[in-house]
């Protein structure tokens, strides 16, 4: 048991000291956006932009491309996707930036406050314990829906923002959907978490039984 | 001189408290004779460990001048002894 807490590093160092750092920033940036006009947390100001992945413009060169850094060389072709933005940005426009940034920041940070309480407790109570199992499965959990729930959230609000800026009179699903990307990464890395948690609860049995030899 | 109850999952019951009574030996004694810790002796002895080694058995059964079937019995579940 006493060999236990090692068996979880590098992991909980590396996950203590990134959360701390951003706690820190996040801390910093709050402070210094009640001094400062130009830092803003979790509200934007300035200008306001919104790219059109549905849209694309191919070219394979002409004059204006010409006065670019990236020329294309012979046969190449350069995709273009336009930007719309504002620099007068209305209360609502603001509001769906928010809502297009917080989520991701709210998840990233829960995630690390969660992995981070998951590896104590994992280094107090032991690695192989059932209680461990079912808390990286729970946290798989967290990984899954939060994934899916702030990729959905965040694809709202940037197709609202885009119709906000084109003039589309409304944000459709189909608009939503374009603008939708699927989280593969954090899918598959809550369904590793899943098989992760199977195996960790047949080795915590083995240690069960283990502990029961004489 | 009652063996110790079988938990649940198996009908083995073990008798070391009998044999250790009988021979006039303490635990600690024989935890010292056998090489087992007196943690592990008592674990035995109360009926909560899951699986003996044979080397332990061996040891015991050295220890004890016994046969396993002497140090261990066994009762179907359910049926009082």
């Amino acid at each position: 048991m006493t060999e236990e807490p090692k068996l979880l590093e590098p992991l909980a160092t590396a996950v203590g000291f990134v959360l701390k750092l951003v706690i820190a920033l996040l801390a910093l940036g709050f402070v210094l956006s009640l001094f400062n006009s130009n830092v803003h947390v979790g509200w934007s100001s300035g200008n306001v932009c919104a790219t059109d992945q549905n849209f694309l413009s191919s070219t394979s060169g002409d004059s204006t491309l010409d006065q670019m850094e990236f020329l294309p060389k012979g046969g190449a072709t350069v995709g273009l996707h336009p930007q719309f933005c504002t620099s007068n940005p209305s209360g609502f426009q603001r509001l769906l930036v928010t809502f297009e940034q917080l989520p991701t920041l709210l998840m990233a940070v829960g995630s690390l406050l969660w992995l981070n309480a998951l590896l104590r407790r994992a280094a107090r109570d032991g690695v192989y314990t059932l209680r461990t199992t079912a808390g990286i499965k729970r946290f798989g959990w967290w990984l899954l829906v939060g994934s899916l729930v702030v990729s959905a959230a965040k694809a709202a609000a940037q197709a609202a923002l885009l119709a906000t800026l084109t003039g589309r009179a409304t944000s459709t699903a189909a608009s939503w959907l374009s603008t939708w990307s699927f989280p593969t990464g954090m899918v598959f890395t809550a369904l590793g978490l899943f098989t992760f948690a199977r195996i960790l609860r047949a080795g915590a049995a083995m240690r069960e039984d283990l502990e029961g030899t004489v | 001189m009652s063996s110790t109850e079988p938990p649940e999952g198996h009908g083995i019951e073990v008798h070391l408290d009998r044999l250790l009574a009988e021979r006039g030996m303490t635990l600690t004694e024989l935890a010292q004779r056998v090489g087992v810790t007196t943690v592990n002796l008592s674990i035995l002895k109360n009926g909560r460990a899951k699986a003996v080694r044979f080397t332990t058995l061996t040891s015991l059964c050295e220890a004890l001048d016994c046969q396993p079937g002497d140090l261990l019995a066994y009762r179907p579940e359910g049926r009082p002894g």
